[in-house]
């Protein structure tokens, strides 16, 4: 069975590698096989046996689907509102009745738009704050000073940039918003080279599959 | 000099062919280069080494096979070193292949685990574990995936069996002595030593750090490369005591584990192949120069 699947692990990485040369039917086979293949994997296998069974059939149905003492546990009707608010959904596949999907969809976005908005505040925000607020010379510490330094003038030259209610001109306003464009440009660049690498550790993945479990020959 | 100009057309092909020699022949030759782990590894080993055994660790796999070469090798050593250090990792999933990703990390750490000889645990000074059989329910746990992203995680901070009173594999978790706390209670996300996710885009760390103020746990990360320099600030703020970043993040975790696994043996292909796009770049700049110098001397 290994064996197997191994095969086909490896021509399924050939056919994706193919696309390096040009598009081709080999290709967009594979394309094809992995969009059925996920969807039938995440409904039957994950979102059935992973989260409908236990968080809503074994607790309507406890006798039926119910695990250990969890079988004897009374029914939870309650969770037959969410149920029935997910069923909702798929009114979207009907172009005359999709409206009735608004219902809980309004739900879903209304409780993600608030937890959004704590969330964001408690992890960017305020303590992103809190720590760009640093004393400018540290006593003793040259590195950490500059180091404060640069953070201070980098935030406050991109806030710059990003104030667009006035033209980016002037000695004082051009000025600290093209610093901001530097800051920006560094962090780019920062954020290309670790997007390089971390495309090549995935074709170094591939690579230690094809010539190591596939090819035996590492 | 009209070579130059010659290679701003050159065929991308080319370029791919490069790319797969650099990355191939270093394997296929079985080069390596050294791994010095860094301050953002080894600061979360260090508060691993000094949590109690027995201590419960949330691992939260959040991501899927494209991401597995730069995340998986680095749960596996995180895991390993967990189990050497007699924790006890309930590992869960905010994506849906996540809980996958936890067993097959859980399935190749236990026999790392296992292979471990005695004589490593005298040199790094850490008490030999009473069993190396350890046993699912017991001394770990895959809880597999559950939707809801923040709704459901802040859920888990009071009651955590509530969402989950199955694991992956459709065993009750109720009855399960990982869940038992020394103290009488039972496990929720407030009581876990670390909590840890592998993280590849959305829905992993940030939820954890969004409810940090509710559950108050110290908090670590490992992510892709394409992520690090957005979680940077988290470990700026301290809402991170550590950060796995990619690949060579992962291979500084094998280095601390004392184990070569894929993770260190692909830092040499990883460095060839940067080379080799610096390469590309750097002539890539002289072309472009030289073809602008032309210009405008015509």
């Amino acid at each position: 069975m290994t064996l197997i699947t191994t095969w086909l692990g490896a021509f399924i990485t050939l056919c994706c590698f193919s696309f390096l040369y040009k598009d081709n039917p080999f290709y967009r086979f594979a394309e094809h096989l992995f969009v059925g293949v996920s969807a039938g994997y995440l409904f039957t296998t994950i979102e059935f046996h992973q989260a409908l069974k236990p968080n809503l059939l074994s607790k309507v149905l406890p006798a039926t689907f119910g695990v250990g003492k969890d079988a004897f546990n009374a029914p939870e009707y309650i969770l037959l509102i969410p149920a029935f608010m997910g069923v909702l959904i798929f009114f979207r596949l009907s172009s005359n009745l999709a409206w009735i999907s608004r219902y809980s969809f309004a739900f879903v976005m209304g409780v993600s738009t608030g937890l959004a908005i704590v969330y964001t505040t408690q992890t960017s925000l305020l303590p992103q704050i809190k720590k760009a607020i640093v004393p400018l010379f540290v006593q003793g510490d040259l590195l950490a000073s500059l180091s404060n330094w640069v953070l201070v003038i980098g935030s406050i030259s991109c806030l710059f940039f990003f104030f667009f209610s006035t033209e980016h001109r002037g000695p004082v306003y051009g000025t600290v918003s093209r610093i901001g464009i530097w800051f920006l440009m560094i962090s780019f660049g920062a954020a290309f080279g670790s997007t390089v690498m971390g495309r090549i550790s995935l074709l170094i993945g591939r690579f230690q599959f094809l010539l190591g479990e596939w090819l035996h020959l590492l | 000099m009209d070579f130059l100009l010659k290679l701003k057309d050159l065929d991308r092909r080319v370029i791919f062919v490069f790319i797969a020699l650099a990355v191939a022949l270093p394997l296929l030759f079985k080069m390596s280069f050294p791994v010095v782990p860094g301050r953002n590894v080894k600061s979360l080993f260090a508060h691993l080494d000094k949590l109690e055994p027995g201590t419960r660790t949330l691992l939260s796999f959040d991501f899927d096979p494209a991401s597995a070469p730069e995340l998986h090798p680095a749960a596996v050593a995180v895991l390993v070193h967990m189990f050497r250090c007699q924790l006890k990792p309930v590992c869960m999933a905010n994506w849906p292949v996540g809980g996958d990703m936890a067993q097959s990390a859980l399935e190749e750490a236990l026999r790392i685990f296992k292979e471990t000889p005695d004589e490593y645990y005298r040199q790094v000074g850490k008490p030999v574990p009473p069993t190396k059989d350890l046993k699912k329910g017991v001394d770990y746990v895959n809880m597999g995936y559950k939707p809801g992203g923040m709704a459901h995680i802040k859920g888990l901070i009071h009651d955590y069996l509530k969402a989950y009173p199955l694991d992956k594999d459709g065993a009750a978790t109720g009855e399960m002595p990982i869940f038992d706390l020394p103290n009488g209670k039972k496990f929720t996300l407030a009581d876990a030593g670390l909590i840890m996710s592998f993280t590849a885009g959305t829905g992993g760390i940030e939820v954890y750090i969004g409810l940090g103020g509710e559950h108050k746990r110290p908090m670590a990360a490992s992510c892709t490369s394409v992520n690090i320099p957005k979680f940077y600030t988290y470990l700026q703020t301290k809402q991170l005591i550590g950060l796995v970043g990619g690949l060579p993040g992962a291979a500084e975790c094998e280095a601390l584990i004392d184990y070569k696994g894929p993770a260190q043996r692909g830092m040499a292909p990883q460095s060839i192949a940067h080379l080799v796009i610096m390469l590309f770049i750097i002539v890539g700049n002289i072309a472009y120069l030289y073809e602008l110098s032309k210009t405008k001397k015509a």
